[in-house]
């Protein structure tokens, strides 16, 4: 591994362990680390999407279509988001972004996310889709009930709430498995990725230093 | 002078196992969750990986039936946050069909994501742009932005960047000379990673384009794939899990199954917790009634 | 009134240009009309390159915000770290993608800087969300009702049957459940979220091309 290399994984362990010791306290480290992040993740994105659309404007302008250029001047006009008196201009570039992105994800989405849906959910074959029907329709009451539901109605409406309360649970356990494989990922990366390993205990130490100095603060 | 008012004042100060129990420092929390994570990456239990789940099956069972030379589709639309549970997911995916022989073609709606196809093509096929078979058949499109508009303007046309990620012209490269429509209907698998959404690729390239989809995806929105299964999709790995169990399927196990025995004692941790804090609440709650009475 | 303080160029040409994208895109996928077809893909392309410009803002907030607070003396250390570490990556990368044509991708610095600082910092903020997880589960998931103790057993269920250990301790029995649950408890609730989710979309759809919907235009005394 190179001097560079061995930089930057030392760099990217100094970063990790800065931002773990949140879970200590806030700190300029964790603050430091966390404001170098942003700076960098936007400039990161920026700069692919600059070659994104460069990329894409190449073949055109090599062609001669020079109304290409257009598309660059709609997206210069981003920046009269900042005016007081031309401020309408942002709206272009806007409106075009908008409704594009919305005329195509609605017209395939009523497809996929309602009509073949719907049709999937009626088709009842055995007791399992058999109950994903009832809690479908009972869902669909729950959220769409404008009146207080009573009798027998209040039973549907709790039968959906089952159902909604279902799924937000599996949300639930299934993010929890997410998020510990992310700090299972780092500590994997803080062990076994060399040099990263000899930051731990720099780390350990200057934790220390924090409970021991906060421990002294805390003494009358 | 102590008298009754000192024991009262005594008695109330004095907190409950319950109550402290509920009300136990974050810091304690925190420190259990390191040491249980920690310990089985230094000292692997071997836990048995147990049953492979139906939805990894059958995204196994669809890319191996794809014959040799199938286009296979990888949108790995994902940022570092989610790579550490779809990145051995995209690598057991690639080794598979390296295996099978199939064509690759990479693309990202992410930026951070460029790096992650980079890595997997190191990894997978030992060289990215500088492979032989680049541009014969493997190709990495790239970042494009706009994630909806943007892949149903590539979706339509193939050659609607111009070139790769890279920068080399696409219509001069063999992957495309034989496609009869140079559009995504050209593909014949596809599947989707990262922790955006499932449903995207059902329906920006499934139902417009007739291609069978799957996912390597996260598994935070692994919930909203279940709609989608059977009927719309063969199968997708959940999260590291679904990741081992492909890795175990394909043979190799690798990155994703080591971090198994961590996830399991880490999951166990967060269940006994949560049991403490609910018995500690009904007990005090219980108590609490008593008392009333 | 001149013509550039008109309605016209602030309120009903964005409004309308925005009703035509509209109904040109959904008109795309439904009708099979070279015109239509033609307008719609030019019109999608020509989406992906504005929409990347966008970034613009995000950069220049960004910026006047930190600046404002260095100005102010307030988080000085901070703020000049952002901006330093924002400024100084765009620079290089601008100078290396027009001045030398080497992209992003593939120039050392950047790859490098995504390395070191990117990829270790956006693993590690979502990451630590496994342990405030942890925390709020042991705190705040109380059983308290039939509904939340519905989501707390389907929470633990799944939580078992993902990781090895479930199966190890309980058998197969708790695999089958799990997938039981998934496959037909959270599908039905996911439905009527999409559903749901296309319904309002819909709805929302036909304030924007009625003129309703004006939010997305922004500061409405412009």
């Amino acid at each position: 591994m190179s001097a560079l290399e061995s930089l930057v994984v030392l760099g990217a362990a100094g970063m990790t362990l800065a931002l773990l010791s949140y879970l200590w306290r806030e700190n300029l480290f964790f603050r430091i680390a966390e404001h170098a992040y942003m700076g960098t993740a936007i400039a990161y994105g920026a700069l692919l999407s600059a070659d994104a659309a460069l990329r894409i404007l190449q073949p055109h302008l090599q062609k001669g279509e020079y109304i290409w250029l257009l598309t660059v001047v709609l997206g210069i006009l981003y920046l009269f988001f900042f005016a007081k008196q031309y401020f309408f201009l942002y709206r272009y570039p806007t409106a075009i972004v908008m409704a594009t992105g919305i005329g195509v994800s609605l017209a395939r989405g009523v497809k996929t996310n309602l009509l073949d849906q719907a049709r999937i959910t009626t088709l009842v074959t055995d007791v399992s889709s058999a109950l994903i029907a009832v809690g479908v329709i009972c869902g669909i009451f729950y959220f769409y009930a404008t009146m207080e539901p009573k009798g027998p109605l209040k039973a549907v409406s709790s039968v959906g709430r089952w159902f909604l309360m279902a799924a937000f649970g599996a949300q639930i356990g299934l993010h929890v498995m997410a998020r510990t494989s992310l700090i299972i990922g780092r500590i994997r990366f803080l062990f076994f990725e060399p040099p990263a390993n000899y930051m731990i205990p720099v780390a350990i130490i200057m934790l220390l230093i924090g409970i021991f100095m906060d421990y002294r603060k805390k003494q009358p | 002078m102590k008298g009754g008012g000192w024991a009262v004042q005594q008695s109330e100060n004095k907190k409950t196992l319950l109550q402290k129990l509920q009300e136990i420092d974050p810091k304690w929390i925190y420190l259990i969750q390191l040491i249980v994570i920690s310990y089985p990456l230094l000292y692997p239990l071997g836990l048995p990986l147990g049953t492979i789940s139906s939805e990894t099956r059958g995204l196994y069972g669809a890319i191996d039936a794809l014959p040799e030379g199938s286009i296979v589709f990888h949108a790995v639309c994902m940022g570092p946050a989610a790579a550490a549970e779809c990145q051995p997911s995209l690598e057991a995916i690639l080794k598979h069909d390296l295996e099978k022989g199939h064509k690759l073609i990479f693309y990202t709606d992410q930026a951070p994501g460029i790096p992650y196809i980079e890595q997997a093509m190191q990894n997978v096929l030992g060289a990215s742009k500088d492979h032989p078979d680049y541009g014969k058949l493997y190709v990495n499109i790239g970042y494009i932005p706009q994630t909806y508009t943007g892949f149903s303007a590539f979706a339509a046309d193939l050659f609607f960047t111009g070139s790769d990620v890279y920068g080399n012209d696409l219509r001069s490269m063999e992957f495309f000379k034989d496609l009869p429509t140079k559009t995504a209907s050209d593909f014949d698998f596809g599947i989707t990673y990262g922790s955006g959404n499932f449903q995207w690729i059902i329906t920006y390239l499934s139902d417009p384009w007739g291609v069978t989809c799957g996912g390597g995806i996260a598994a935070g929105i692994a919930a909203e794939a279940y709609p989608f299964y059977p009927q719309k999709t063969p199968g997708f790995l959940v999260g590291l899990r679904g990741g081992a169990e492909y890795e175990v399927l394909i043979g190799k196990p690798g990155y994703a199954a080591a971090g198994m025995d961590a996830q399991s004692l880490a999951h166990l941790s967060i269940i006994i917790m949560v049991l403490i804090g609910n018995v500690a609440f009904l007990l005090s709650k219980m108590q609490g009634g008593m008392q009333k009475t | 009134m001149s013509i550039i303080n008109s309605e016209l160029l602030r309120r009903y040409l964005p409004w309308g240009i925005a009703a035509f994208l509209i109904i040109l895109t959904m008109a795309d996928t439904v009708v099979i009309e070279p015109t239509i077809n033609s307008l719609a893909s030019s019109a999608l392309q020509s989406s992906t390159v504005v929409g990347a410009f966008v970034v613009i803002i995000s950069v220049l907030l960004i910026s006047r915000i930190h600046v404002r607070r260095v100005s102010r003396k307030r988080t000085v250390i901070e703020s000049s770290v952002l901006l330093i570490s924002m400024w100084g990556t765009l620079v290089w990368g601008f100078f290396r993608l027009f001045g030398a044509g080497v992209g992003p991708t593939s120039d050392t610095t950047i790859l490098n800087i995504f390395d070191m600082i990117v990829s270790p910092g956006d693993s590690t903020v979502f990451a630590i969300l496994a342990f405030f997880i942890a925390s709020a589960a042991y705190r705040a998931f109380r059983a308290r009702n039939l509904d939340s103790a519905i989501l707390l057993v389907v929470a633990i269920l799944c939580m078992l049957a993902k990781a090895p250990i479930g199966e190890t301790i309980f058998g197969l029995g708790i695999v089958k459940l799990t997938d039981f649950v998934l496959n037909v408890a959270n599908t039905a609730g996911r439905r009527v979220f999409l559903m749901a989710m296309i319904l309002a979309t819909i709805a929302l759809t036909i304030r924007i091309i009625l003129g309703y919907e004006r939010g997305w235009m922004g500061r409405a005394t412009e």
